[in-house]
């Protein structure tokens, strides 16, 4: 039975997931579509390579199927689901002993790109060798190979809290849900993190 | 120099990498950034960082992952399917072995009725009589 205490989008979720363990592969369908962008954004933000990005969603996806009976549906699907995938990139990164790439906008806003438009639409504005650089443009370009630099060293926890609050628009209350954690618990480790950012930024800024 | 008013300050700007910054406590971090280097130093590298990291953004999913995780869970879970679709075939021909056994029931219960019923009519053979002649008494 849905909790009312959820949202409206949470029992709507609440409700699919029923359907899903009643055996309707078409409500779990409708579940894949509604979070395949975020679910592939933490991927890959915690990654930073594409192909594993989607190998770690298709892998987030099919753990919250196995487990569909496991989730308790008091707890928003959401937070669960973004629970599966970011453990899945944590232990990804594990493996792979901690060494991450950097996205692919990311280096050629620091590199030696002269603008394109990225895979997602995206458009890069670098200006050319020929071109008065303005000095905030050259300065962004920096930072934005600076803060991912930064991020690569953070704890896994802090950057799961910067990933999900700042590129997903996830709340604390849902990360400290995602964490297992208090929602204070986790505005600290978000504070903390980003107090690690701005020091990298220390003598660019 | 650090005072109780730089706490405030660097409170305030805590609060807007939250985005839980009201607009008065904005104008009051402004003017003290002003009077102070530090925490004005501060302010500039959180708002270049919330906007580096704005910029980043949201991405979008690759347009085959939806088909690409529903095709190997459908092709996973077949298996489970084509049970359920024998219990199903199971099931279906229970009902219709019920409903046989119930149609046969409810007509010799009809019949029952429709001999006991031509049995009262009058003139009608009573027990041991079934109303016909003896043979070769006609």
């Amino acid at each position: 039975m849905p909790n009312t205490r959820l949202s409206r989008d949470g029992r709507d979720d609440a409700r699919l997931v029923k359907r899903c363990r009643e055996g309707d592969a078409g409500a779990f369908e409708c579940l894949v579509r509604k979070y395949q962008d975020p679910v592939y954004g933490i991927a890959y933000r915690m990654v930073g390579d594409r192909e594993e990005a989607k190998d770690l969603a298709q892998e987030t996806f099919i753990n919250a199927f196995e487990g569909i009976d496991t989730f308790n549906s008091r707890m928003p699907f959401r937070a669960w689901l973004y629970r599966i995938g970011a453990n899945a990139s944590i232990d990804h990164l594990r493996r792979r002993g901690r060494v991450r790439d950097i996205p692919v906008e990311v280096a050629a806003a620091a590199g030696d790109s002269y603008g394109n438009q990225g895979e997602y639409g995206v458009v890069i504005e670098l200006p050319g060798p020929e071109t008065d650089i303005p000095e905030n443009v050259s300065v962004t370009n920096e930072t934005s190979g600076l803060v991912w630099d930064a991020l690569e060293q953070l704890p896994d926890h802090y950057r799961v809290a910067i990933v999900l609050h700042h590129m997903e628009g996830v709340s604390y209350a849902e990360i400290g849900r995602v964490l297992g954690v208090p929602r204070n618990t986790a505005k600290t480790w978000g504070h903390r993190a980003r107090g690690l950012l701005c020091e990298a930024l220390e003598g660019v800024v | 120099m650090m005072d109780s008013s730089c706490d405030r300050a660097v409170g305030a700007i805590d609060e807007l990498g939250d985005g839980d910054l009201g607009r008065v406590k904005w104008l009051l971090l402004k003017r003290h950034a002003r009077k102070c280097k530090e925490c004005a130093g501060y302010l500039g590298r959180m708002e270049t960082l919330i906007e580096a990291l704005s910029e980043f953004g949201s991405v979008r999913a690759p347009e085959d992952l939806v088909d690409t995780v529903m095709a190997y869970l459908l092709s996973s879970v077949a298996p489970i399917e084509d049970h359920l679709v024998e219990v199903e075939h199971g099931r279906r021909n229970m009902f219709l072995v019920v409903g046989a056994a119930g149609l046969g029931v409810t007509a010799a219960v009809a019949l029952a009725i429709v001999r006991w019923v031509l049995g009262r009519a009058p003139g009608a053979a009573t027990d041991g009589d079934d109303g016909l002649a003896p043979i070769g008494t006609a």
